[in-house]
Formats: C-alpha cells, sequence, structure tokens
C-alpha cells in the first residue's frame, strides 16, 4: 500500500473512525514513514486548535434583549410572520391601488379645474374687467375673443393657461389661475 | 420554564406561545455562537439569532414531524448564515481587526487569565477566524459543525441535507487548506 492511501485515512484516523484492523495498519505505516506522520501530527494539532476555537461575549444584557426582540418579531406579531409570502404581494396590491387613486384624482382636478374656468365664479374678475373695459368691444370685433360659459378669455389668455396648466401641473391648478389672472390685469386693460 | 425540549416543542406545536420563548431562552446561545463562528462578527451573529428564531416559529406546524430539533435548529441557522456568507462573498472583515490592540487591552483588564495569556489566545482565535474565513462556505461551515461544535459527520449531512460522502470530502479539503494557511501556528507547536 502506498503513502497516497495511508494519507487518505489520516483524516478518519484523527476522528477515530477506523476499524481497529486498519486502524494498526495505518499506525504500523506512520512509524516508518516521516512524512505521513508529519501529515498526521499536523492534522492532529489543527483538530486540537479548532476544537479551541470561541468567539468573545457579546454585551452584557444582549441575550434577554434579543429575546425580547425575537419576542416581539414573533408571538408579539403573529400576523407579520404567519403570512410572509402575502406581504409582498399585499404591498404590490396598495403601491398599484394607489397609483389607481392619485390617477382619478389627477383626472377630478382636471375636470374640476376646468369646470372653475368655465364657470361664471372662476371667470368674474375676468368678466368684470372685460365689462368695465371700454376697449373690449373692439377686442370682440377683431375676433381676438372667445365667449366661454359665459366668460370672456383672450385666445393669447387661453394658450397661456394651458402652458401654465402642463408646467405647474394640475395640483397647481388654483394658484396657476390666480397668478394668470394677477398677470394679465394689464392685458385686460388695453 | 424547566420543561424538557420535546415537552416544549409539544406544547409549542400547540399553540402555545410561552413554550416557544423556552425554546429561545435555550437555544439562542447555541445559535449565537455557531453564527459568530460562521461569519465572525457579533452583528451577522445576531441578525442570524433573529432570523433563524423568526423562520422556526413560521415554522411551528412542521415541528411535530421533527425527530430531532437541534439539527433542525441549526440547519436553518446555518442555511441563514450560509446565504450571508455568499451575499458577503469579496468583503473582507479584515478592517474590523483595526481596533484591535484597544480591545484586547479592555479584554485584558476584565479577565482572570494573565495578559500574556489572554493575548496569545485572542492572537490564536484571530488567527483561526481569518483561516476559517478563506474557506467557501459550505467547506467553512462542514469544518465548524464538525472540528469546533463536536457535531459527527452523519450529523453534519443531516444538518447540511447533503449525503455523508460530501462531508467527508469538504471536510478533508477545508482541513487541507487550513494546514497549509495555519502551518506556521502547527509547526511552531511542534
Amino acid at each position: 500500500m502506498t503513502c497516497w492511501y495511508f494519507r487518505s485515512l489520516v483524516d478518519d484516523l484523527v476522528d477515530h473512525e477506523l476499524p481497529l484492523s486498519l486502524e494498526n495498519a495505518v499506525r504500523e505505516h506512520l512509524a516508518v514513514c516521516s512524512d505521513c506522520r508529519k501529515e498526521y501530527d499536523q492534522s492532529v494539532r489543527l483538530k486540537a486548535v479548532l476544537s479551541e476555537f470561541s468567539v468573545p461575549e457579546p454585551e452584557p444584557g444582549y441575550w434577554q434583549e434579543s429575546a425580547a426582540l425575537i419576542r416581539a418579531l414573533t408571538i408579539e406579531a403573529p400576523a407579520l410572520v404567519s403570512v410572509p409570502a402575502e406581504i409582498g404581494q399585499r404591498s404590490r396590491e396598495r403601491r398599484s391601488f394607489y397609483r389607481s387613486l392619485a390617477a382619478v384624482a389627477a383626472s377630478l382636478t382636471l375636470f374640476f379645474g376646468s369646470l372653475m374656468i368655465d364657470s361664471p365664479w372662476g371667470n368674474t374678475a375676468l368678466e368684470t374687467a372685460a365689462i368695465q373695459s371700454p376697449e373690449y368691444p373692439a377686442a370682440t370685433s377683431t375676433a381676438t375673443a372667445r365667449v366661454m360659459g359665459g366668460g370672456y378669455i383672450l385666445e393669447d389668455e387661453q394658450a397661456l393657461i394651458a402652458r401654465s396648466v402642463l408646467l405647474v401641473g394640475t395640483p397647481g391648478m388654483a394658484f396657476t389661475r390666480t397668478g394668470m389672472l394677477g398677470a394679465m390685469g394689464t392685458d385686460q386693460k388695453h | 420554564m424547566n420543561d424538557s425540549v420535546p415537552e416544549l416543542l409539544r406544547r409549542f406545536a400547540d399553540g402555545d406561545a410561552e413554550a416557544f420563548a423556552g425554546l429561545v431562552d435555550r437555544y439562542q446561545k447555541k445559535v449565537y455562537y455557531l453564527a459568530y463562528q460562521m461569519l465572525g462578527n457579533h452583528l451577522d451573529a445576531d441578525e442570524v439569532v433573529q432570523e433563524t428564531f423568526v423562520r422556526i416559529y413560521r415554522r411551528r406546524k412542521e415541528l411535530s414531524d421533527v425527530t430531532n430539533f437541534t439539527s433542525f435548529l441549526v440547519r436553518v441557522a446555518t442555511n441563514y448564515a450560509i446565504d450571508l456568507l455568499r451575499k458577503q462573498k469579496g468583503h473582507s472583515q479584515l478592517d474590523e481587526l483595526a481596533g484591535l490592540p484597544g480591545e484586547t487591552q479592555i479584554e485584558l483588564a476584565r479577565q482572570v487569565k494573565t495578559p500574556r495569556e489572554l493575548y496569545r489566545e485572542k492572537v490564536l482565535m484571530e488567527e483561526i477566524r481569518r483561516a476559517l474565513e478563506t474557506l467557501p462556505p459550505r467547506q467553512r461551515t462542514t469544518a465548524l459543525l464538525h472540528d469546533v461544535e463536536g457535531y459527527s459527520k452523519a450529523e453534519v449531512a443531516q444538518i447540511l441535507e447533503c449525503p455523508e460522502a460530501t462531508v467527508r470530502s469538504n471536510l478533508h479539503i477545508a482541513r487541507k487548506k487550513l494546514k497549509a494557511i495555519l502551518k506556521k501556528r502547527l509547526s511552531a507547536e511542534e
């Protein structure tokens, strides 16, 4: 039998897992082969060194804190841990629901925003300005004004509002209109 | 809290949450030390402890079929620790050693062994830890379970859910690598 064969048995010898007859054969070989003996000695020492391997103790109080946290994650929160696979699904469903809600809210804002533009209340300032403006009939005759739901908005004002809605977005509708009216104050007078 | 493990398992399987707390008290140290040996730091070991018990709690219905709870628990813990090791691959934790001298001084002051003995022990533990860190997760786990924790090859095979021949092979390769890395230390002790 070769050294290679005996060395393949060294691990089992170190672990005391060889049948007695085989163990005796390996030991006889080790007694005459210094290379295999060296291999065996190193294996014995490695096992001894590893058996001493220890880790530092955690901070005082760690075990209590750890047990309390496990309790909070399990016994005191059974609903969370008992249906873990559904959590991701629920989260996705929730996100989808919120996205739909946001889309509906945006649509409603646009709808009511357009009603406000068309409403007499929304156009009070414009109307007043137009009625009070002596130049308005001239503007009407040159087809630069349009009648919208009882209010009057000049075409370039409409374009400006549309651009602002696109830029600022629907939640800024009220501000946009107010700001536009203020900014257009001078235009109303010409 | 003096119930036997089978009794705690039976009560836990019947829905007694306090029995689960008893199992946590009894086994959290075992899981922590094993995880620390595998991962080399407190934070990861702590994470393994929490996750292991949360997973055990989720799988409580399977416990009635478990014949060896310790093996089952260690399997859950090592599986999670191996996942962490694979995620951490390439992220060496040697940087943590930067503060070693200061920590060593504090520990030296707290313990009974002579400072020289403690220092040598600390250095040895770091050498072993670094050597173990070079091993791939399965080899590291096999070496730790067998040579450090003292499980038999059959038990390691059960824990890691692999054939015993695989355990033998992994253990042989791991020891060979460790002997090469710790050659200086193993020769010095001759």
